[in-house]
């Protein structure tokens, strides 16, 4: 393979900050020499920021989550109810799927019904879900919360730090407005303690953070 | 937006590892922030691939669905995130046949530069590279993605795509020479290019 061919297949690993470090040795001084190879790379180099750029349509995970979560308890309640393996997910196209799916709603209801039946009669121990009405865990329902939204280009390994210096902990969130509810890492604090806000508002990663309630 | 580091991935792979192993037990929270994160990272492309939503959210709850039932499987031979990604290729490619493939390759490919190597200003060429990429294969569109959109390792899309390393490094390499066809400017500066061409 000429010295061209290998820089060419190295490129998208120098791009994507995946390359063996002697590998990238050899291409820094291959790209020294050969503006052919030094263009490439900038032509890849867009390549990946146009990939990697944000879609620009709002997403709702949670709204899409709750669907899923139906469907996972819809089938567990099928098992459950009759034995029978769990159903795996729909393949078929919309239209092919109409007819089975509301036998699948029908039988999915009779097993829930059944099976809310003998939850009932047994007295069952508390949902492992909670609902959106439902206080949020952390450190009792009444303590002091912090409402934060960070920045969207934030990471979790970011969020983490942020939560560590302040002395928080994520109670739920985010909302679908993208709203954390943040509580005192100490379980019997009072109140939020006046660093942790100033902290908070210190930080330009942090774009809103206010005492509320929950 | 680079690509995350290595120790970025890394750091986020520790964070994916804990909540799978909670998810493995059943913890419906855990599978919540999962699933809110691979939401986010499985819409970006999957929208961009059917460019139709609803298909790509019932391509990721079709995908989060196995990872819900198959998280006590995990033996952690790679990342989290490899392994998802693995599942949700499945999925997207399965969803596409379905459809006949009429959503991601409805453009025909052509040889055609889409915009002459002058036209291609700074502000829009992301555009005209997502334009573009709508030109390739599916199998070539993907091997982009997930080494500059995820960041992944050749290793790992062989991984993920269940093919052969140099398979995918040809992939790249097509899908790169077309793209190049296709947008003949995208190297910028096209003085030095072609000087550079006999170097």
């Amino acid at each position: 393979m000429n010295e061209h061919a290998r820089a060419h297949d190295l490129l998208p690993w120098m791009v994507n900050g995946r390359i063996e470090a002697r590998d990238a040795a050899w291409l820094e001084s291959h790209l020294d020499g050969c503006a052919r190879c030094r263009a490439e790379l900038a032509a890849q180099q867009r390549v990946r920021d146009a990939i990697a750029r944000e879609p620009t349509v709002e997403l709702a995970p949670q709204a899409a989550f709750n669907r899923l979560w139906k469907r996972i308890e819809d089938s567990h309640a099928i098992a459950s109810n009759d034995a029978a393996p769990v159903a795996a997910p729909p393949r078929a196209t919309r239209s092919e799927r109409t007819g089975r799916w509301l036998k699948f709603v029908a039988l999915a209801q009779a097993a829930a019904i059944a099976v809310l039946c003998v939850a009932l009669w047994r007295s069952p121990p508390p949902a492992a879900y909670r609902t959106v009405t439902d206080p949020p865990p952390g450190t009792g329902s009444n303590g002091p919360v912090v409402k934060a939204i960070f920045d969207d280009q934030v990471r979790l390994a970011d969020v983490k730090e942020i939560l560590a210096a302040s002395g928080l902990v994520v109670a739920s969130g985010p909302s679908e407005a993208g709203v954390y509810t943040l509580v005192p890492r100490d379980a019997g604090a009072a109140d939020i303690p006046p660093v942790a806000l100033a902290r908070l508002h210190a930080d330009p990663r942090v774009r809103f953070a206010e005492p509320g309630a929950r | 937006m680079a690509a995350a580091t290595t120790q970025q991935q890394q750091a986020r792979d520790e964070g994916d590892r804990r909540l799978l192993a909670r998810v493995a037990g059943g913890d419906r929270e855990a599978f919540r922030e999962l699933y809110i994160v691979y939401h986010r990272r499985l819409a970006r492309f999957l929208t961009r691939l059917t460019r139709r939503y609803e298909i790509a959210e019932e391509i990721i709850n079709d995908t989060l669905w196995v990872v819900w039932r198959k998280a006590g499987d995990f033996r952690g031979d790679s990342r989290v995130s490899t392994w998802i990604m693995g599942i949700a290729y499945r999925r997207a490619l399965k969803a596409l046949r379905a459809r006949s493939h009429a959503l991601a390759e409805a453009v025909p490919i052509e040889n055609e530069p889409l915009v002459a190597p002058d036209e291609l200003g700074a502000a829009e060429t992301s555009e005209w590279i997502l334009l573009a990429m709508r030109h390739l294969p599916t199998e070539q569109r993907l091997a982009l993605e997930f080494a500059y959109g995820y960041g992944h390792s050749c290793e790992e899309i062989a991984l993920i795509m269940a093919c052969p390393v140099n398979t995918v490094k040809t992939r790249l390499f097509h899908a790169r020479a077309k793209l190049r066809d296709l947008l003949p400017g995208l190297a910028g500066g096209g003085g030095e290019a072609s000087s550079g061409a006999n170097t």
